[in-house]
C-alpha cells in the first residue's frame, strides 16, 4: 500500500495511548488498532476529522505517501 | 418468513439436504456393493433378478423376455453402473456437500462468509461437468448397447442427448458465485473502513 498511516508517531509525540485516543475519537480499540497497523482499507472523513481534533494535527501528519517501488 | 438464520427457509433446506446426503452415501455404498458383486460373484445377481430384463427409456419400459438378453445385458448394466452411475452419483454428492456448507453459512446468518463464493463456484463447475459427462457417457453406453442388441425389424441407434437446462443452471450458479465474491469483497471493505 502506498499510503502509510503514521498514527503511532503522532500518538507518541502527543504521549497518548491507544485506549485514550479510542475513547476521545469514539471508535473501538480494535478499529483504531487496525488503522494503526495499516490494515485498514479506507478511512472516513469523520474519523480523520476526529483524529486530527484529538491529536491537534493535520491529515498530512497522520498519512504519508510512499511509492510502491521504493 | 425468515430466509436466513436458525429457524428459517435455509435451515429447512439444510435439514432436507442433510437427509439427501445420507441417502446419497447409502446409495453410493449399495452401488459399489453391486459393482463388486458383479465383478467377483456375477451369478449372485441371478438370485435377485427375474428371468426377464427391463430397459427404461423415454417413458417406455422395454422388457426382454428371452433369458439370453439377460445374460447379455447384465454385464452391460454393471459396466453402466461402474462407468456412468458411480461418477454421476459422486458428482451429485459433491454438489450436495458444497450446498450443505453454503446453507450452513446461511443458517449462521453469514451469507458473505469468505468460503461461500468458493463453494458456489465448485457447485457451478460440478453441475457443468455433470452435464457434459452425462451426455458423453450416455452416448457411449447407447452406442455400446445398440451394437449388442439386434432384433429383426427394429433398429436401435445411439442418440446424443444434452441437458441444456442443467448447463444453464450451472452457468447461472457460476455467475452467482462471482456476485458472492464481489459481495464478500464489499463486506471486507466495509469492515476495514474505519
Amino acid at each position: 500500500m502506498a499510503i502509510i498511516v503514521r498514527l503511532d508517531r503522532t500518538m507518541a509525540d502527543r504521549k497518548m495511548s491507544l485506549k485514550e485516543l479510542a475513547e476521545v475519537v469514539g471508535i473501538t480499540n480494535a478499529n483504531l488498532s487496525i488503522l494503526k497497523t495499516g490494515k485498514a482499507r479506507a478511512i472516513r472523513f469523520d474519523t480523520l476529522n476526529a483524529l486530527c481534533k484529538a491529536l491537534e494535527c493535520q491529515p498530512g501528519d497522520l498519512l504519508e505517501y510512499q511509492p510502491d517501488d521504493v | 418468513m425468515e430466509y436466513l438464520g436458525e429457524k428459517s427457509v435455509s435451515s429447512v433446506l439444510l435439514s432436507i439436504i442433510r437427509v439427501i446426503w445420507i441417502i446419497g452415501l447409502v446409495a453410493i455404498g449399495i452401488l459399489i456393493f453391486i459393482i463388486l458383486i458383479g465383478v467377483f460373484k456375477p451369478n449372485w445377481l441371478d438370485l435377485v433378478e427375474s428371468g426377464t430384463f427391463t430397459l427404461n427409456a423415454l417413458g417406455m419400459r422395454i422388457t426382454f423376455t428371452d433369458p439370453a438378453y439377460k445374460q447379455l445385458m447384465l454385464p452391460l448394466y454393471l459396466r453402466f453402473f461402474g462407468w456412468v452411475g458411480l461418477p454421476l452419483l459422486a458428482m451429485s454428492l459433491y454438489v450436495i456437500h458444497q450446498l450443505k456448507a453454503v446453507l450452513g453459512a446461511l443458517c449462521r446468518n453469514n451469507p458473505f462468509a469468505a468460503e461461500n463464493a468458493e463453494h458456489m463456484r465448485n457447485i457451478g463447475v460440478a453441475i457443468i461437468a455433470w452435464t457434459v459427462y452425462q451426455s458423453i457417457a450416455y452416448l457411449i453406453v447407447g452406442w455400446y448397447i445398440a451394437r449388442q442388441i439386434q432384433i429383426a425389424g427394429m433398429t436401435i441407434n445411439p442418440a446424443f442427448t444434452f441437458d441444456a437446462t442443467l448447463l444453464f443452471v450451472g452457468l447461472v450458479v457460476l455467475v452467482l458465485a462471482q456476485v458472492f465474491k464481489v459481495g464478500i469483497q464489499l463486506r471486507e471493505d466495509q469492515e476495514l473502513t474505519i
